[in-house]
């Protein structure tokens, strides 16, 4: 299971950040010594992550979960 | 403190011995970092080791009904298992789950597990909900257990758990697949980490930050602290430790002040002045409430179409629709010339001011100009607070307080002179909006008063909850307003925590 493939499908630029970058950083967070990107750019890779439903925020909801 | 807003003491865990193989396996692996849940489930199933202890344990914690199962959010994005942990508590004994990844963003450098136990405490954890309005009206009247799937240092599940108590959500216990199940300091070891810290000369103001660490955490803490001895690690060792404790308060300020703002929300009240049934008259309805018109400026009120009108009382915002453009003109215009001329108390007064951010520059004399929130804010902020001396004043009657920025210390000296004041002693200029830990000394009649807007807010705002309460147990006033729906017999500003 490749977790960093970028889709076609995806924009060039989110929040203001290539989403290259932001999965550098995704990339960088979980190899030791961890990212030194700002905290913008952070939370605009967690943004991103959720709305495009990568990692976990992909799962499908199961039974007995809650939507908010 | 309350139930709920401590660190659980223990939590229930499925395995105390982390088996080092097992964080090895390509299973673990799968199911921790690639996201795949089918195999975290499989390591949920096999590692959890039952005893009819445990399950007494968890069937007390999900006994009631309101208990509901946030998973601790992550940082790699990619951890499954305790969304496997949460499903197979589900299954067994039946609450509700929330997938914390989905509710919360964590903005950490670096993912936990890649830090030394011993250093993570200088690393910590971050969590702001993505939606405050959505996540704190599902949890309304929950009781929240935190499901993580492994404990080392306790550290993310502790942050997670204060940040979920300053949000006003109380948490009643930790499940975790793997781990150390004591979590809460204890009094020996709190004990033990206040000497080693008096014996290193490092004075920490607020307790509540060693009330909030887990016992593992404190004895790394206190066995860094053992190791430092020279002059300068000690320096270093005790600036890195201050600047923790204070950028913990400041996101605690930050979160409690999404909860306020949540609750503010919550008991915005509707009147409808167009009801036949009411007996209406703006002298009335300025009567009953002698707040001001918090969301509209003075010189836009008449080119506005609209019939309603945001007002401030006691703390509440209140909503009211009026019958005609012309009655709603009418009233805010009133409104703001008799402002808050009915305060008749400091609090009332501090209150007030405090919901209107007013803010009055001055020059070398009081040339009244007032700038209202939405444009003063951003003024406020940019401004130096070293540089400039900001006070609130009042009139003698306590009515009118507003915020003064005097541009120097002299003119604020010279007007303190003539005027009886409420002074702001401790008020910094990015605090402002954040007004929950402001104190304010104030001069009343020559005494001096300290009073915590938190506790202001909190009085006033169950005072007059229960005064409504009493009034609606009574006959109706006459001159009686459509009665608001309101949540606010139910709220719980649980500003004391």
């Amino acid at each position: 299971m490749e977790k960093y493939t970028i889709e076609s499908d995806w924009p060039d630029n989110f929040e203001g950040f290539p989403v290259k970058e932001l999965f550098t950083v995704l990339k960088e967070i979980n190899s030791p010594g961890g990212t030194k990107a700002p905290e913008s750019k952070i939370i605009a890779m967690r943004h991103f992550i959720h709305k495009y439903k990568i990692g976990v925020h992909g799962l499908k909801s199961q039974k007995g979960e809650i939507a908010i | 403190m309350k139930e709920g807003s401590l660190l659980p003491e223990k939590a229930v865990v499925g395995k105390s011995t982390i088996d080092p193989q097992l964080l090895d396996s390509s299973d673990w692996i799968q199911a921790k970092s690639f996201g795949d849940l089918d195999t975290a489930l499989k390591i949920v199933n096999s590692t959890w080791i039952s005893s009819t202890k445990k399950e007494e344990d968890l069937k007390r914690l999900f006994k009631d009904p309101m208990t509901i199962i946030i998973t601790q959010p992550g940082t790699s994005g990619f951890n499954s298992l305790p969304i496997a942990l949460a499903k197979k508590l589900h299954d067994e004994y039946g609450p509700e789950f929330i997938n914390g990844d989905k509710v919360f963003i964590s903005s950490h450098s670096s993912a936990s597990k890649l830090i030394p136990s011993y250093q993570r405490i200088f690393e910590p954890r971050q969590y702001t909900p993505k939606d405050p309005k959505k996540l704190l009206n599902a949890l309304e009247n929950r009781n929240v257990v935190i499901v993580e799937d492994i404990l080392t240092t306790g550290g993310s599940v502790a942050k997670f758990q204060k940040t979920l108590n300053h949000l006003g959500i109380p948490v009643r216990g930790v499940v975790s697949l793997l781990g150390n199940s004591r979590l809460r300091i204890d009094e020996k070891t709190s004990q033990t980490l206040r000497s080693a810290l008096t014996d290193k000369q490092i004075q920490i103001k607020d307790s509540s930050f060693i009330e909030g660490m887990t016992r593992t955490e404190a004895g790394f803490l206190i066995r860094s602290l053992n190791q430092v001895k020279s002059e300068k690690k000690i320096k270093e060792f005790s600036d890195k430790f201050l600047k923790l404790v204070d950028s913990e308060k400041s996101k605690a300020d930050k979160l409690k002040s999404i909860r306020f703002d949540h609750n503010l929300k919550n008991i915005t009240t509707n009147i409808n002045t167009s009801d036949n049934t009411s007996n209406f008259s703006h002298k009335e309805l300025l009567k009953q409430f002698s707040g001001q018109v918090i969301e509209n400026q003075k010189n836009k009120l008449d080119s506005q179409k609209e019939k309603l009108a945001i007002i401030a009382f006691q703390g509440m915002k209140i909503r009211v629709e009026f019958s005609s453009q012309k009655d709603r003109g009418q009233f805010i215009k009133n409104s703001i010339f008799s402002d808050i001329a009915k305060v008749t108390h400091i609090d009332d007064a501090l209150i007030a001011a405090t919901l209107n951010n007013t803010i009055i520059k001055s020059g070398k004399d009081i040339n009244e100009t007032d700038k209202r929130l939405s444009n003063s804010f951003d003024q406020f902020k940019s401004i130096d607070p070293e540089k400039h001396s900001f006070m609130m004043l009042t009139k003698k009657d306590y009515s009118k307080p507003v915020i003064f920025d005097l541009k120097s210390h002299s003119a604020r000296e010279a007007v303190l002179k003539q005027i009886d004041v409420l002074r702001i002693e401790d008020l910094k200029a990015t605090r402002l909006n954040n007004f929950n830990n402001i104190t304010i000394k104030a001069s009343r009649e020559g005494q001096i008063v300290t009073t915590n807007i938190k506790d202001a807010l909190r009085t006033k705002i169950l005072s007059f909850q229960q005064e409504q309460k009493a009034n609606m147990s009574k006959t109706p006033d006459p001159h009686q307003v459509k009665k608001p729906a309101t949540k606010k017999d139910n709220i719980d500003m649980g500003l004391s925590r």
